[in-house]
């Protein structure tokens, strides 16, 4: 109860995180294909240097997003585990008739 | 006493470079990844810590999607810093290529007449001495202008190749790609508010994209790829090098999921089959046989998810900005994005045909409004439905199409180059309708006053509604609206009078259009179909005599023309279900005269319901 909001903001940036793990992932293909050779024996070797940097740098943003994003689905994993046991222990300590009382205009 | 004469050696054959045209594919690449980043960096930006925070740094420095915004951003100037600087090698490699194809042909030139001198030499005589001492002096000064010229060649060369190294060199790293993007002082946004302000006028969209430099034409390729490849009035260059920046990235987005194998969603799927599509379009000339490298394939429009994710796309071949002679193909029921490769096709061979006549030439397949999503193969449905023309004989997506087309040939003249010598546009301008393409393109000029200097409808279903009931309707110039239709084109049977349809058949003699000769099509009959479909298809089959009065028509010359149809199209339709019930009951006979009573009782029922369909179509 107290965190449904704070899990679904949760929810929302490891989606956010996943959505651009993926997007990064179509931009490593697009330079995955690109063919330093195609610009000729002098250029090639400097293009393919500029490549192998940013796709390193590329792959690591990757990963982050992809990782940021498991990180907050765990994290609410987590939440909302804690979340259900504090709410069953409260419930239980709790006047019996505000035990499913909405907060909403009680802040 | 022997004499000798200075004879140049041979000039030493000339490589070719090691870059060809093929490299425009990594300008591609980087720029796609370019559009990646920055759309990135802008939604991080955008969900990261403001830029007037004034709480704890390390707040904002430590927050996750703040700190990718930045590094993204430097991404992103790294890559916009290395498409700019390919663009223009490519297009120098492009120059230096036919640079040099002209030296090897003064190379040619220059060693026959080395060799020719070689052998007068050997037949001559005392007398002819002097004369060939002149002639191979005269040899020698085009020898060494030649290899001055062989040696500036591959100084350009090596020019073009060290702007380029420079470039890759100045960001191969990531804190060069930070210090790129604290260098960028491009306003993309102020420049995306510049461009809506004007309100999509071509013309003015035209003066204002010539005002921009290259770095901010390039960041706006960038930053908004879909925007400026779909704009009327841009370059079409321009609009080419966004909407492959576009399509990479949906090719490469989407087949990375496939290769993930992660499902695609049923979107995703249509998204990838007209990226696909497109992508099969661009690639016509290149898979030719022999290939084609030299003609200008560009993309003009790339919207896979337009129209309800039906799409919207246009190939040209050849470069319509630059071109003497320009025709947009608009095709008509059962296309979509899908098929813009079977509508290259078409208009690839016009392409060729076209430019026989030593003119350059551009021409469009422009898949840029809704169509009708209507299968022909359903049309004359045998023992079924039979025709079902509800759904084509509306004529909203043709009225919403003639819009769109109307502002794409604006876009088009505005982009095209000025005749310096007279002021006048350069390009001859011609619009080909087919099909329910011929009835969107004629409302175009109808509704919109289409700006071309020539219009055609083939295989017309009806020249555009109750207000056209002549060529002079049309609004071209005079003389300028041709129209031709196959005998047994049973679509070009729909035209008629009237205040329903699609308007007129715009081959009636009485119409006024110049009606050209057009192959008749084979018979068919209704078990047969297939024939029917290709009398309505085969406008632009090799040999064709319509291909070739198309042709003459892109040409701005006159075609074969004959006097139109006498005898009204829906007449013509009913004359063929008539004969057809005859003849599929003679046919049966032959099997079984039982059968033949069932089949002509059939029959009978199957004629009236066309007979109905003809002539209460429109009541």
């Amino acid at each position: 109860m107290s965190l449904y909001v704070y899990l679904a903001a949760l929810a929302e940036s490891a989606q956010a995180w996943e959505d651009t793990s993926e997007t990064v992932r179509g931009a490593r293909k697009s330079l995955t294909d690109a063919d330093a050779a195609l610009l000729g024996d002098r250029v090639a070797p400097s293009a393919q240097d500029f490549i192998d940097t940013w796709m390193t740098e590329i792959k690591r943003l990757e990963t982050a997003a992809n990782d940021h994003g498991d990180a907050l689905r765990a994290a609410s994993l987590l939440y909302a585990q804690a979340d259900g046991d504090v709410i069953e222990r409260s419930q239980q300590l709790m006047v019996w008739t505000d035990r499913d009382v909405s907060p909403m205009g009680e802040l | 006493m022997t004499t000798t004469i200075a004879v140049p050696g041979h000039v030493a054959a000339i490589a070719p470079l090691t870059a060809t045209a093929r490299a425009a594919s990594v300008t591609t690449a980087l720029r796609s990844v370019a559009t990646t980043l920055s759309d990135i960096s802008e939604w991080m930006s955008a969900n990261g810590a403001p830029a007037d925070w004034t709480g704890d740094a390390s707040t904002a420095a430590d927050h996750a999607m703040t700190q990718v915004a930045k590094e993204t951003d430097g991404a992103r100037a790294a890559f916009a810093r290395v498409a700019v600087a390919c663009d223009t090698y490519v297009d120098r490699v492009v120059h230096l290529t036919g640079v040099r194809d002209g030296l090897v042909g003064r190379r040619d030139t220059v060693n026959d007449e080395i060799d020719a001198l070689l052998t007068k030499i050997e037949e001559s005589t005392a007398d002819d001495i002097a004369s060939l001492q002149g002639q191979a002096t005269a040899l020698q000064g085009k020898v060494d202008r030649l290899v001055d010229h062989i040696i500036q060649l591959w100084d350009d060369v090596t020019a073009a190749e060290d702007v380029l190294i420079a470039a890759f060199a100045a960001v191969d790293s990531t804190s060069e790609g930070q210090d790129a993007a604290a260098r960028d002082t491009t306003d993309v946004r102020a420049l995306r508010a510049e461009l809506t302000n004007l309100g999509g006028d071509p013309d003015a969209i035209n003066a204002w994209w010539n005002t921009l430099s290259a770095a901010e034409r390039e960041a706006l390729k960038i930053s908004d790829p879909d925007l400026i490849g779909n704009t009327n009035g841009i370059p079409t260059g321009d609009r080419d090098d966004a909407n492959r920046t576009s399509l990479e990235r949906d090719l490469d987005d989407l087949t990375a999921k496939k290769d993930a194998h992660e499902g695609l969603t049923k979107e995703e799927q249509r998204l990838l089959d007209r990226a696909e599509a497109a992508r099969d379009a661009l690639n016509i000339p290149a898979t030719a046989d022999p290939p084609d490298t030299d003609t200008d394939v560009n993309l003009i429009v790339y919207q896979p998810g337009a129209f309800g994710g039906d799409g919207a796309v246009a190939v040209g071949y050849g470069d319509p900005d630059t071109a003497d002679n320009t025709a947009v193909i608009v095709p008509g029921i059962t296309n979509d994005a899908s098929s813009i490769a079977g509508q290259g096709d078409d208009a690839y061979r016009l392409h060729q045909a076209a430019i026989r006549n030593g003119e350059s030439a551009a021409t469009i397949a422009w898949m840029g409004y809704d169509a009708p999503s209507w299968n022909p193969e359903n049309a004359l449905d045998w023992p079924g439905d039979g025709l079902d023309m509800g759904s084509v004989i509306n004529e909203d997506k043709a009225e919403a199409g003639g819009r769109l087309l109307a502002d794409f040939v604006d876009g088009l003249r505005a982009t095209d180059t000025v005749d310096s010598a007279t002021g006048d546009q350069k390009s001859n301008l011609s619009v080909i309708g087919h099909s329910y393409g011929s009835t969107t393109a004629a409302h175009a000029a109808h509704d919109h006053g289409l700006n071309a200097d020539s219009l055609t409808l083939i295989g017309s279903p009806g020249a555009g509604g109750d207000h056209v009931n002549s060529a002079s309707d049309l609004g071209l110039p005079e003389g300028k609206v041709y129209a031709g239709a196959a005998e047994n084109d049973f679509v070009s049977w729909l035209g008629r009078d009237g205040d329903l349809g699609m308007g007129k058949d715009p081959t009636q003699a009485d119409f006024g259009a110049k009606v050209i000769s057009v192959d008749p099509g084979a018979e068919f009959h209704a078990d047969n179909l297939e024939q029917g479909i290709t009398n309505h298809t085969s406008y632009f089959e090799p040999e064709s005599q319509s291909l070739a009065n198309l042709t003459e028509i892109v040409q701005g010359e006159e075609p074969d023309v004959t006097g139109g149809r006498t005898q009204d199209a829906n007449d013509m339709a009913i004359d063929w279900a008539r004969d057809e019930a005859v003849h599929q009951v003679e046919k049966e006979i032959d099997e079984s005269v039982q059968e033949a009573k069932d089949v002509y009782n059939g029959g009978k029922d199957w004629v009236d319901d066309r007979v109905d369909d003809f002539t209460g179509l429109w009541p």
